[in-house]
């Protein structure tokens, strides 16, 4: 059974049912519009580019078992395991990870919402503050008075 | 002169815009998103529940790092429940007493900071005596739960510290994953050095140590090394095989990190931790002695 997504610049995808259904939120928009689905579902925040790159996901881990997560803080200690396909797919630009991790979001898609997250921390943890300041483009906005402030805040790091 | 006159033009409107922007920031701190609201970024377009599953990723002292990163990460980053929860892991039984003005979760963040050197970034266990965070009754309580006097654990300590000095404290280890150095307790660099052994180097391999050696360079102690495979060189001497020494004393003490900490006292460590402490304590007062009004703007909130 077929399924037809669209996305918030009106591109159409057409999709198997359990490919779609990796999604929560499809999933349970499939059970309550179970009639009528002559329509495509509109997905209002994601955008065609990421729509793709998350149906692209969604196909190649749709015979996955489901995971339940108890969201735990446990997930620092695990080393990180990727399989090739999940590395290649997260050579992408920055902008666009935070953008698929935004439609994982909005989406509901579990598994590639915590790749992504686990992709965006693993950016983050090895960049120096100015260097993440550099990524984000933001400013340093601390006053001379909060630089002091912080400065012994930075006794975690210091070995 | 098109060129020459606009130049001071721009300056003049840039002067303006920053103006504003600032007296903006002095009376609303603690919205620390305002001062973002003019561009459209990735991370704001990114909801505080997102960066806190990005954050469940990062051990403290990654997070400690982010927060450096300007106000908006500052206060992302210091009010997450990770570090209640720490706080609770690490001081059992012991309220602690919420910084004035601060968002609580801050507050906790702020304690864990100044107790850094003595937590295990990994079990968030606290290792070494409790440096009471008031001054004036350091002395005189005793800790309800080690039953020590505050003052006097670091030179009785337990059984296993008196022979592990430094070792027995949290120390920083690589961890692959994480990407950076990690604050680990004995337990847990064992467990990791157990699941990822250190190689061996070169030097070792296939040496015969003499009981002396092993017990200056690895610290191993009697009962350790007579457990080790034992070669006989000349009546009565024996030699011991080099790359057991080193397991063994790795095993024992957590590592190289441990081996090489065996002889420093964790005194040192704990002199670090009371002067960190100390510097909280002068910012809980200031906390305590300004008003709100001034403390919105003293403070990063």
């Amino acid at each position: 059974m077929k399924v037809t997504l669209e996305s918030s610049d009106g591109q159409v995808f057409t999709v198997d049912k359990e490919v779609a259904e990796l999604s929560v939120i499809i999933k349970e928009m499939l059970v309550i519009e179970q009639a009528n689905q002559d329509h495509p579902i509109p997905l209002l925040n994601v955008g065609a580019v990421e729509l793709a790159k998350v149906i692209e996901y969604c196909e190649h881990h749709r015979n996955d078992p489901t995971i339940d997560d108890d969201e735990d803080y446990d997930s620092r200690k695990k080393p990180i395991e990727m399989d090739d396909w999940d590395k290649q797919f997260t050579i992408v630009n920055k902008e666009m990870m935070f953008e698929l991790i935004l439609a994982a979001n909005s989406m509901q898609v579990k598994p590639l919402l915590h790749l992504g997250c686990r992709y965006a921390a693993d950016i983050v943890k090895r960049m120096s503050p100015t260097e993440i300041r550099d990524l984000f483009q933001i400013d340093d906005d601390f006053t001379p008075e909060e630089q002091d402030k912080i400065e012994w805040e930075k006794q975690w790091t210091k070995l | 002169m098109g060129a020459s006159l606009s130049l001071p033009n721009r300056l003049k409107t840039s002067s303006k815009q920053k103006k504003p922007r600032g007296h903006f920031q002095e009376t609303s701190l603690v919205i620390a998103h305002s001062s973002f609201q003019e561009k459209n970024l990735v991370i704001d377009k990114l909801p505080p529940e997102l960066w806190d599953l990005i954050f469940s990723y990062l051990y403290p002292s990654h997070l400690a790092k982010l927060s450096q990163v300007n106000r908006h990460f500052y206060h992302l980053a210091t009010n997450l429940c990770l570090w209640e929860t720490i706080y609770y892991q690490a001081f059992p039984y012991k309220p602690l007493q919420l910084l004035p003005h601060i968002p609580p979760l801050s507050s906790y963040a702020l304690f864990l900071a100044a107790n850094s050197l003595q937590i295990c970034e990994q079990c968030f266990c606290r290792t070494g005596t409790i440096i009471d965070d008031t001054t004036t009754t350091t002395t005189t309580t005793t800790d309800s739960y080690t039953g020590q006097e505050p003052g006097q654990g670091q030179e009785q300590g337990s059984y296993e510290q008196q022979f592990l000095g430094t070792a027995s404290m949290p120390l920083p280890v690589f961890l692959p994953w994480a990407k950076s150095m990690i604050r680990l307790c004995l337990v847990c660099r064992r467990k990791h050095f157990y699941a990822f052994p250190e190689p061996i180097p070169v030097s070792m391999t296939g040496k015969r140590w003499r009981k002396k050696q092993i017990r200056t360079r690895l610290h191993l102690r009697n009962e350790e090394i007579e457990q080790l495979k034992r070669y006989g060189c000349g009546p009565g001497r024996f030699s011991f095989c080099a790359e057991d020494a080193l397991t063994t004393a790795r095993i024992f003490y957590g590592g190289d990190v441990g081996v090489a900490a065996v002889n420093q006292s964790p005194t040192e460590l704990m002199d670090r931790s009371i002067s960190r402490m100390n510097v909280y304590q002068k910012r809980r007062e200031t906390l305590n002695a300004c008003g709100l009004h001034d403390n919105i703007a003293s403070l990063v909130a």
